[in-house]
Order: structure tokens, then sequence, then C-alpha cells
């Protein structure tokens, strides 16, 4: 399903490279990567997100990065660590674009504002979030749309506890209906929750099982 | 008080030069890079004498140095605002006079490279016998200089602040009701964030269209106005620079989403569609007779053209500023020679292919520099 071939990833002409995958094929599942500060669990989720160039290849279901790059982006969804959003947008506009762009259908996302509770504030300025209002918001957009492979980096920090047992309940359900994630912390993930993902390591440019 | 200073300095001071450094730079380009060497001067002291002869001219003058200003406070205010700069509020255990001294100085180096013009303004007024002049403007810096220290001091301490003082540099973009549309997310940025390079870039090439077109006219040449409308394009490359950096850094987000690269590039050229509309329409109401309607929508086009290809400039140069600018004025010159030429369309024809292919080559390639 994710598909890396020969890839790497430099900051800088002629330093080392930061991430070295040469071959790795992961199933339909829900992976939880862990890795150290500064081990490139935000670069490679973000390259998987098709945020930054790399070299080599990375595929969904099939569909290229950089060969398919629509597609890819139709069947892959991304919410950052630490988002941040211009802060003339309402946290509608957000969702419009991204339902938009992502051809969610309206019910969709009703669901996911209802279940993510951020109806009463999604008409204000993204300016005016707390950060845990803005992660939720980050989420919300990431759970839009017919995705195959959602990318999460740091999907519980900031928020509170009633918020954590919605996403993972979101996780849960959407894993249930064929969707993959891949998911990037420095924490362990809580062994009570309702799936067990598969816990990968980020070490040494490389993903290995934990 | 030093250790404070210092830290006030570290904080506020540097910080804004280093984050403004493009726009210094640009701006430094712009008032001596252009001009010939030799002229450099007598150019300057034309423009000192034109604000000390004529007070219409001074007062816009002091309306873009009020603009300058409101940039630094506004630059103030956010840094008190922001989370890790909480320490600044350990400044209220100073005595207010002991605070607005600290923010007095600060504020001058903010200030300091519209003071170092003024001083020449008011040494040429009193020289040439316009003394009043000359002390008007003193009274106007040191009002700007205080009124700003008043604004820190206030801030700072969170006095309620007089309803002038507050509204200060403050107008933001109305939160209108309905959903804002990504090929408008430029113009809320610019409406909201970048209100003083908008008005500033605006006010500039509207001034230079009015001496061309209207007090020049009977002396009119073409070749002189290609030359200016350069100009007046080289003079939005600033903006430019700004759209690329908040497309690629505060809405880098759209990358994971499934737009077209054609539709990327077209929000751009939207943009400078909607920004170049005041200068199509001062030329189709001040040029009838002087150029004809065809070449005007011809140098309107040409122009939307030449800020796509600042714009994909800066993505193959990865949004060096350095780089930028050689590479800008290399367009600057090599249009102006095609243009001199009058192949108007073939320099339209040619920008559009050029910065298209060069977006699309280099947008996914393009990483913000670590």
């Amino acid at each position: 399903m994710i598909c890396f071939r020969d890839l790497k990833k430099y900051y800088k002409t002629g330093s080392d490279s930061v991430i070295d995958i040469p071959d790795l094929s992961l199933e339909n599942n829900i992976y939880w990567l862990k890795g150290s500060n500064g081990s490139g669990k935000t670069t490679l989720i973000k390259l998987m997100a098709g945020l930054i160039p790399f070299q080599g290849q990375v595929s969904v279901d099939g569909f290229s990065i950089t060969k398919d790059r629509m597609k890819y982006r139709h069947l892959v969804n991304y919410a950052e660590a630490e988002p941040v959003y211009p802060d003339f947008l309402c946290g509608k506009d957000l969702i419009h674009f991204y339902a938009e762009t992502k051809k969610a259908p309206a019910s969709q996302v009703r669901n996911i504002i209802e279940k993510l509770e951020i109806g009463n504030y999604i008409h204000n300025r993204v300016g005016s979030y707390s950060s845990g209002m803005t992660k939720k918001l980050s989420l919300a957009v990431a759970f839009l749309g017919d995705s195959k492979l959602i990318l999460l980096d740091e999907p519980l920090i900031t928020l509170d506890q009633k918020s954590i047992t919605s996403v993972i309940d979101i996780i849960a359900d959407y894993h249930k209906s064929g969707t993959c994630f891949f998911m990037a912390s420095h924490q362990e993930f809580d062994n009570t929750l309702p799936f067990s993902p598969v816990t990968l390591s980020l070490k040494d440019k490389r993903i290995y099982p934990a | 008080m030093q250790k404070s200073l210092e830290l006030l300095f570290k904080i506020w001071v540097i910080q804004f030069y280093k984050l403004n450094a493009g726009f210094f730079l640009f701006f430094f380009v712009l008032f001596f890079g252009i001009v010939d060497p030799p002229e450099l001067i007598s150019y300057h002291i034309s423009l000192i004498m034109g604000m000390i002869q004529s007070p219409v001219f001074l007062s816009m003058v002091l309306f873009l140095w009020v603009l300058y200003n409101s940039k630094c406070v506004g630059f103030t205010l956010k840094t008190i605002k922001s989370p890790q700069n909480i320490l600044l509020y350990n400044l209220q255990t100073f005595s207010l006079s002991r605070q607005f001294l600290l923010f007095g100085i600060c504020q001058l180096f903010y200030y300091l490279p519209v003071l170092i013009y003024s001083v020449f303004v008011i040494v040429f007024g009193f020289k040439n016998n316009h003394s009043l002049l000359a002390c008007t403007v003193i009274a106007f810096q040191v009002l700007v200089c205080f009124i700003s220290a008043l604004i820190y001091l206030y801030r700072i301490n969170q006095f309620k602040a007089p309803l002038l003082l507050k509204n200060f540099s403050s107008f933001s973009v109305p939160s209108a009701s309905n959903k804002k549309r990504f090929s408008f997310y430029l113009a809320y940025y610019t409406l909201q964030n970048r209100k003083l390079a908008l008005l500033t870039i605006k006010l500039a090439s509207l001034f230079i269209l009015n001496v061309i077109l209207v007090l020049n006219k009977d002396d009119f040449a073409i070749r002189d106005f290609v030359l200016v409308f350069m100009v007046i394009l080289l003079i939005h490359s600033f903006l430019v620079f700004y759209f690329v950096r908040f497309f690629e850094k505060e809405i880098s987000f759209t990358r994971n989403l499934p737009i077209p690269v054609f539709k990327r590039y077209l929000v751009y050229a939207f943009t400078y569609g909607l920004l170049l509309l005041p200068e199509l329409l001062f030329m189709l109401l001040n040029a009838g007779g002087l150029i004809q309607l065809y070449n005007v929508i011809l140098f309107f086009l040409i122009g939307l053209g030449q800020l796509l290809l600042f714009t994909s400039f800066l993505y193959a140069v990865r949004l060096k500023i350095k780089e930028y600018l050689k590479l800008i004025f290399a367009v600057y010159f090599l249009s102006s020679v095609f243009l001199l030429s009058e192949y108007y369309g073939m320099i339209l024809v040619a920008e559009w292919i050029i910065s298209f292919f060069v977006f699309r080559f280099n947008y996914f390639n393009f990483e913000m520099e670590v």
C-alpha cells in the first residue's frame, strides 16, 4: 500500500542525508512511528505529504507522489504537529477549502465538525484560537475526503482528554472502512486504546519495526 | 538599565532589522542603486528641495514616514503579545519615566533611517530660509517618536489606552460572513499584513505615472514611459517576494491539496491583475492621445507577465533575496531593451511562457532554506 523506493532526503547539497530508506512496503494498517527529537519523523511525514522535495519514490496504492501528483494528493491527507494558519481565515473557510479540494461530501463535513466539537468556534478567525483549538481544526480537515492514507504528526499533543477520545474513535472508524494511518510521535502509544497500532521506529535514517 | 536596553535591542530592534532585511535592501537599492552614481547626490538634493518647496510633496513624504512608523509600532506590539516574550512584562517594575526612556531609545533606533533623511531635510530647510518647514519636520518627528514610545508604555503596563492609541496600526480585513476563496488569499494577506507596503508602492507608482503622463504630457515620449513603467514593476517586486513567502511559509499546507500547478500559477496571475488595476485605470484615464488603448492593455499584460516572471524566479532561487535582486535587475534591463524596440507582443508572450515553465519546473522542487 505505501511503498518507499530509494528514498533519500538531503537538506543541503553535499551534506549527509537525514532520511535514507532503500526499499520498504507497508500494508494497510495503523502505524505509530516513534523516534527521538530530531530523528527525522516530521521530515518523513512532510515528504510523504508532498510538502518538501526528496530523491526517490513514494507511492500509495500504486500512485506515485511525483508522477500522479493530483491523484496522490486526493489519496493522502496530512495534519501537522503544530499547525499555523493565516489569521485572516476562519475555521469554516479552511474547512470549506479542504472539503472543496478533497471533494468531501457535506455529510462528512458535518459529522467531523460534530465529533470534534469545533462547531461553536469555526466562525471565528483562526488567529483567536488556542493551540488546542487549532490542532482540532487541523485534524478535522485531515479527515475530510476519500483518503486512503492519513498522515498525522504528533496527533494527540495539546488536546484535552475528551478530544483525544474523539480523535481515537474517528481513527478507529476510518480504519474500519479501509483508511491507513501513519502517525509520528516521540511518545509511547497508550495500550488501553481500541486498536493496537504497528509500532515503528525511526533510527539512523531508516524505519525499523519497534 | 543598560542590561534591559541590551535585551530590548535584541528582542525588538535587531529582530526588526533582521526580519525586514529584504525591505531595507529593496529600498536601499531603489534610492541609491538605480540612479547613476555621479547623479546620486543631485538626485537626492532635488528630492529634498521638492519636499521643502512643495507642501503637498512634503505631506506625502510625512505620510509615508507615518506608514513606516506604523510598521515599527505594529512589530513591537506583536512582539509584546507573543508568548515567548512574556518576560517583557517584567519591565513594569521600572518607574514609568525609566520605561519611557528605554522605549524612546528603541523607537529612535527603529526610526533611524527616517531620522537620518530628516536631518538633511531640516538642514536644507534652514539653509534655504524655510525655517518654518524645517521646524515642522522637527516637531513632526518628535511627536511620532513620543507617541510611539507612549504606545509601548501603555501596552507593557496594560493601561487602558485612549481610542486613538488603541486603533493605531490595528486595521485588519473586515470579517466577512461569506467564505474566503483560495484565489483571493494573497489579496486578503496583503490587506491584513502588508498594508504599508501596498500603500507605499501604490502611492509611489501612481506618483511616477502622474509625472510621466500628466505633468510631462507635452514632452511625452514612449521610450521614457517604457523605462518608467519598468521601474514601477521593479517596485512591485517587493510585494512579489512577500507573496511567495506567504504561500510557502504560511499556507504551505496547500501543497498537500490536489490543486493543479497551473491553478496555483493562476492565483498569482489573478492577484497581480488586481494589484496592477490602479495603474491600468490611471493609464486608461490619462494616457489618451499619448499611448494607444491597445498598447495600454498590452503594457498591463506585460506588467502581469513581468510579476509572474519575478514569482517563478523566486521559486528558482528558493527565496534568496540576493539572487532574486540580481535576476529582477537582469529582467529589468532585458525587458527594457526589448520594449524600447517596441516588440511588445513578443515580450508579452515570452514573459508568460517562460514564467509558467520556470514556475512549473521549480514549484515541486522548492523548499524553504533551513
